[in-house]
């Protein structure tokens, strides 16, 4: 074993771990030169891609809403005395949709997945006679915004007057400086801690806390921020590499890594995952999303007709998918599906859907809160 | 509604922080109350000292400042000289001439320093002369005096010329350190 672990973290994380995979990959230790890490197109725009509505909603379904695992995942400050209530059904049921409610906010809340953002610095004036004055850098914000109705980080003024005298607008670096002195976003610091060091995000996955590292750096960047990209990149391979797609199922992240991975062309490992959990309506729409995604301008992009769930449309859809896929490959993806249809394909995918329907019947209940 | 007769509204810097650690908040007051106490508005903050980026940092409110600039406050000379510097207002001219002013003693300072290094170099060189002649003089005390002399005038010169050649080298040293050890800003 060649893994730095001690032999009681060594138990802890193997019981964490959601995957076959996974586990046989610790034992073994890992063996970095098989893995390629996959690589972002660059032809593609992804931003408008992924805020389509009917990519969200798709995202939405694929993640579906797991209270135990997020209830697991919140951090506890102090220990907590639990509330025991006597209460009728009718309460009992909004309650639930209270928490179904808020979870599905939460989910909405995901992380988009766009390209790195762009250097804009450009000169304003040239004064070489206040250079004398000027014996550093100064960075001036425009705190106005408390007072308008814009919000925008793009949209605030920060310029620098530099110490040879020239004044012109900020680095990114320096905006992301100068608004978290003016604007302060709770969470986030000025400098960047040596928690996203990679040795020390290195130790956070070797103990399986995915989410909570995601939810760090989403905290401390903006998803166009080159560190941002780099980071959860890291993230999404090291999972990938480990097919733990389960420990993100139920958080708001697993969206932008299903678009991650169907835009990198490594979709297959999630698909396959969908297929040994029996989550065939899952399978069926991320075949779809991965449909749109690569679409070349046409009739394939659209995603407005409403798909009926049934084997006829599943064994359609998956001799498309599979026409792409070769070699041993092929030949897993066909004994998957060969197992799934002797186990009973309608009762699977009935199962499936009366479960997305409780999920969206407990979203529509009318309560007073939400 | 005014406070006392005769108060007019002043957008001013209001000195906060601690012990030799300034830190201003820009502000608009009534002129005759203290400095630090009874705000009408706070419109910006500037922190003289430079921090771990090597930057100072000001943030002002321009609205408001436009605002109460339209409606007649006094603005004080250093608001309006970081107004300049920011490019929201023209360069107030008392910057042009602290930045003369700064030139000029940066200037003396150098000239100063120039002409110690050439009083350090001429005594080095009269030390040297007066240890050659001393040795010379006790060799051969026969031989004329300009003899013994021309040799020690020539490295004189040689010297001389090099010093010129190395002076901006080893100037610019010691003006960078007399710079940072200066409280002013040269």
């Amino acid at each position: 074993m060649s893994c730095n672990l001690s032999k009681a973290a060594f138990l802890q994380t193997f019981r964490k771990l959601s995957c076959v995979h996974s586990q046989l990959l610790l034992l073994r230790g890992v063996h970095v030169s098989q893995f390629k890490p996959p690589v972002v197109p660059t032809d593609i725009d992804p931003f408008p891609l992924f805020m389509e509505e009917g990519v969200q909603t798709i995202l939405n379904d694929i993640t579906g809403i797991d209270l135990k695992k997020t209830a697991l995942l919140q951090p506890k400050k102090l220990p907590l005395k639990p509330v025991l209530r006597a209460v009728p059904d009718k309460e009992l049921k909004r309650l639930q949709a209270d928490s179904f409610k808020k979870e599905r906010s939460k989910i909405e809340q995901r992380p988009p997945f766009m390209r790195a953002r762009k250097e804009i610095s450009c000169e304003l004036a040239r004064n070489p006679e206040i250079a004398p004055v000027m014996t550093n850098n100064l960075l001036f914000i425009d705190t106005s915004a408390f007072t308008r109705s814009e919000r925008a980080n793009k949209d605030k003024v920060v310029v620098v007057r530099d110490t040879e005298g020239t004044l012109r607008t900020a680095t990114q670096e320096e905006r992301d400086r100068a608004i978290q002195i003016a604007f302060p976003v709770r969470g986030r610091t000025i400098f960047p801690s040596s928690f996203f060091k990679p040795e020390n995000l290195h130790n956070a996955l070797q103990r399986c806390r995915y989410s909570y590292v995601l939810d760090k750096v989403c905290v401390q960047y903006d998803p166009d921020h080159p560190e941002f990209l780099r980071i959860t990149k890291e993230i999404y391979d090291y999972i990938l590499e480990r097919r733990e797609f389960d420990a993100l199922r139920g958080t708001r992240h697993f969206g932008s890594m299903a678009f991650y991975l169907s835009l990198c062309h490594r979709e297959y490992e999630l698909v396959l995952d969908m297929l040994e959990r029996k989550l065939i309506v899952d399978v069926m729409d991320y075949i779809r999303l991965h449909r749109k995604i690569h679409s070349q301008e046409g009739s394939k992009g659209s995603l407005s007709k409403p798909l009926g769930y049934d084997k006829k449309n599943f064994e359609k859809l998956m001799g498309l998918y599979m026409k792409r896929i070769t070699g041993n490959r092929k030949k897993q993806a066909e004994k998957m599906v060969e197992s799934l249809l002797e186990a009973g394909l309608p009762e699977i995918i009935k199962e499936n859907l009366s479960q997305r329907e409780l999920i969206d019947s407990y979203l529509k209940l009318e309560t007073n809160v939400y | 509604m005014k406070p006392y007769p005769g108060a007019k509204l002043v957008v001013r810097m209001a000195r906060y922080g601690c012990t030799n650690r300034p830190f201003y908040q820009i502000v608009v007051t009534w002129n005759r109350y203290p400095r630090d106490r009874k705000i009408k508005e706070q419109l910006g903050f500037y922190d003289r000292l430079p921090n771990l980026t090597g930057e100072q940092v000001l943030g002002l409110n321009l609205d408001r400042i436009r605002h109460h600039f339209k409606h007649g406050t006094e603005f004080t000379r250093p608001v309006l000289q970081l107004l300049g510097i920011v490019g929201y207002f023209p360069i107030h001219p008392y910057t042009l001439v602290e930045a003369k002013r700064i030139t000029r003693r940066r200037e003396e300072l150098e000239q100063k320093l120039k002409e110690k290094y050439l009083e350090e170099k001429e005594e080095e060189t009269d030390k040297i002369v007066q240890d050659e002649s001393d040795q010379s003089g006790e060799e051969v005390k026969s031989e004329s005096v300009d003899i013994d002399h021309s040799p020690s005038t020539d490295n004189q010169t040689k010297t001389v010329k090099s010093d010129v050649t190395n002076l901006e080298e080893a100037l610019s040293e010691s003006i960078t350190i007399a710079k940072k050890a200066s409280v002013l800003k040269i």
